[in-house]
């Protein structure tokens, strides 16, 4: 890819990111609910605010001004690092974030690789035997796995594993082990969608001529599908699994209340029940930076595996 | 005679399909020599290919359901896959039609002629993760090797700047270099026995007898055997020493190219040869034969040429066809040779053929 086709991308990615941010602060104020009000009720311990004070909370925190002003400055403030404070701690909300975040990262990239690592062997060793007893039983365990709700998994999983078994520990972010359970819950059910994907690239690639070329090198089975056979089926499985990021960040909302584990999701979560804006956009806009940046990575990816997906308008 | 390279004897190969039974390879017989290209004729459907891939069993040839077939004393019908996968990492190699789909698109082309290099040396002992080239278990001086030996095969198939070239990808080659790379990997693994399902069919005229001269020079300077598969009698006019022309699975004609095809004596044959457009007078109509293939299911009682042979008469449709010699390696299956020709001949029939039918 050269700088013409990369800054035309990186000038797309911006008016993608700018659509999101308006959005994500325009949400707000079409959702009823006063935020003024309720901060004050919150802090006045559930008493109800006078009209005055509530007037004064507004021009305080510039909530009277009109929406543009208001995004701007907001907006001015982001790009400069600075999402805001909560309107109940005073902690920024880049520091509520950043506190959260490496959580939230851990159980994704926990949760991609319990997906992998399940997915592609299965999806693999389907494809080598369609019809065969493993494809059935690994078709099952896909059908099984995107059926189960996450919330549902989870609560079965710490029954099974913590409460019966006692193997892991049942909810909190202290360790490891405390990954194991929930990053399994996320994982299963993304595990099951690139399975199934797997399997039919796999049995697309399976029978192109190249495969039959290199079966007639005289090369193993074993290294003509994880080699030759592969590296072609992983183009959609690699789009798959980087749409499957915005899964990741869902789910972790479901997964972290289930768990309650301290990340992104029970921020999101908290934030919402108790009208907190600012954390609000400041965690909508991370998540919608990332599936947006995921998708650009996604698509510098599929030049490196395929060299004749050129950059659309690349002369070739 | 020394022994053949490769024997193919009396070879059956059926499908069972819902229709009933199809028998593709109907009772073949031929021989392959080392140093000598022999062609394969016949229309689709004449079960060229099958024959091809009951050989080397890549893909699924069927069921191999009588005969034998020797390759250097092996006998390939019953042999294990392991021994059929070492065998083509040294022995048999293979071309085929469409060389835009031959060559896996992700992989530069040096490494794909240098991965037949490292198959042919490591042979079983081929390990996934140094295929993968994952770092630690890579042999890296034994794949720096290898990718010199790529860019010497690219070197004497004659594409231009070889180095540059063997790091390219397959779709940054035109047609008849890709043919040429799938040529270098074939010989990576230094074959006694090629074996080249319709090499030249996608490819334009001038890089087709480009490709067929490297035919020839490979058996001349190699030594290799060659069963070239094809349904052009031109190119087996000018690449083969010996053509065998196929028909229902059944060998109808074989011997040396130049008598069978200036003296052909089997009705098929003929209309073969007659259907060529260098065998057109200009202005003239070109021919075409006349009715369709013979419908292979349930296989044959007698000649499966007779329902479109103008020669056929009642005896042809139900014994079985002895095989018969015209003159010396020149074998026919035809009940009603000599025919009424241009050409005198006076074939004599000889003893029963090799899968037990009888002389008339």
């Amino acid at each position: 890819m050269n700088g013409w086709h990369l800054s035309k991308r990186l000038l797309t990615m911006g008016v993608v990111l700018f659509a999101v941010s308006l959005l994500t602060y325009g949400l707000i104020f079409v959702t009823p609910g006063d935020p003024a009000r309720t901060i004050l009720t919150q802090q006045m311990g559930g008493q109800s605010p006078s009209q005055a004070a509530v007037e004064q909370f507004r021009v305080a925190n510039g909530l009277d001004d009109p929406f543009p002003v208001q995004y701007a400055r907001w907006m001015g403030d982001v790009l400069r690092g600075d999402l805001g404070q909560s309107y109940y701690s005073d902690q920024a909300v880049s520091a509520m974030i950043a506190q959260r975040l490496p959580n939230t990262i851990a159980l994704a990239v926990a949760s991609m690789l319990v997906a992998i690592v399940i997915a592609i062997p299965a999806g693999i060793a389907s494809a080598v035997e369609p019809g065969s007893r493993t494809d059935y039983a690994a078709q099952l365990g896909a059908l099984v796995g995107i059926s189960m709700p996450n919330f549902w998994l989870g609560y079965l999983l710490i029954i099974v594993c913590s409460l019966w078994l006692d193997l892991f520990p049942v909810a909190g972010a202290e360790g490891p082990e405390y990954l194991v359970l929930p990053a399994l819950t996320l994982g299963s059910g993304m595990a099951a969608v690139i399975a199934r994907l797997v399997r039919t690239a796999m049995l697309d690639v399976l029978d192109d001529a190249y495969i039959r070329t290199a079966r007639s090198k005289g090369l193993r089975e074993r290294i003509v599908v994880y080699k030759h056979a592969l590296r072609n089926a992983l183009v959609p499985v690699v789009t798959i699994v980087g749409l499957q990021l915005s899964y990741v960040l869902n789910g972790a909302v479901v997964v972290e209340v289930v768990f309650q584990r301290p990340g992104l999701g029970t921020l999101l979560v908290d934030a919402i029940f108790a009208r907190d804006y600012p954390v609000v956009q400041g965690v909508t806009l991370l998540i919608g930076v990332v599936f947006v940046v995921t998708n650009f990575v996604v698509d510098l990816t599929y030049s490196r595996l395929d060299p004749r997906i050129e950059l659309e308008g690349e002369p070739t | 005679m020394s022994k053949p390279l490769l024997r193919v004897e009396d070879l059956h190969t059926r499908f069972d399909t819902d229709r009933g039974t199809v028998h593709a390879v109907d009772g073949t017989s031929f021989t392959v020599d080392r140093g000598e290209i022999v062609g394969v004729l016949g229309e689709s459907g004449s079960g060229k290919s099958v024959t091809a891939r009951s050989i080397c069993r890549l893909e699924d040839p069927g069921r191999i359901a009588g005969g034998t077939i020797e390759f250097e004393g092996i006998e390939l019908t019953t042999a294990e896959e392991s021994t059929l996968r070492r065998l083509r990492g040294n022995e048999i190699s293979m071309v085929f039609q469409d060389p835009t789909e031959t060559l896996n698109p992700v992989f530069p082309v040096g490494e794909q002629i240098a991965e037949a290099v490292r198959i042919h040396e490591t042979n079983d002992r081929q390990r996934l993760l140094d295929f993968l080239g994952v770092p630690p278990f890579r042999d890296r001086s034994a794949w720096a090797d290898a990718r010199e030996r790529a860019v010497e095969l690219l070197g004497q198939m004659d594409i231009p700047s070889p180095k540059s070239r063997s790091t390219a990808f397959p779709h940054e080659f035109s047609g008849g270099l890709r043919q040429r790379a799938v040529l270098a990997v074939a010989l990576a693994s230094e074959p006694s026995l090629l074996i080249a399902d319709e090499p030249t069919t996608a490819l334009d005229t001038t890089t087709q007898a480009d490709i067929l001269r490297r035919l020839r020079s490979l058996r001349d300077e190699r030594d290799v055997g060659i069963l070239l598969i094809t349904h052009d009698i031109g190119v087996i006019a000018q690449t083969c020493d010996r053509v065998i022309v196929l028909y229902g699975g059944q060998v109808m004609e074989a011997g040396p190219v130049e008598r069978v095809l200036t003296d052909p004596a089997h009705p098929y044959t003929r209309s073969l040869l007659a259907c060529s457009v260098r065998n057109t007078d200009s202005g003239e109509r070109i021919h075409s034969a006349q009715g369709r293939p013979a419908d292979p299911v349930d296989g044959h009682e007698g000649c499966p040429f007779a329902d479109r042979c103008r020669h056929a008469t009642a005896a042809c449709r139900e014994g079985p066809i002895p095989t018969t010699e015209r003159s010396s390696e020149h074998r026919l299956s035809c009940l009603e040779a000599p025919l009424p020709a241009t050409r005198e001949s006076s074939p004599q029939r000889v003893s029963p053929t090799p899968d037990g039918g009888t002389t008339e």
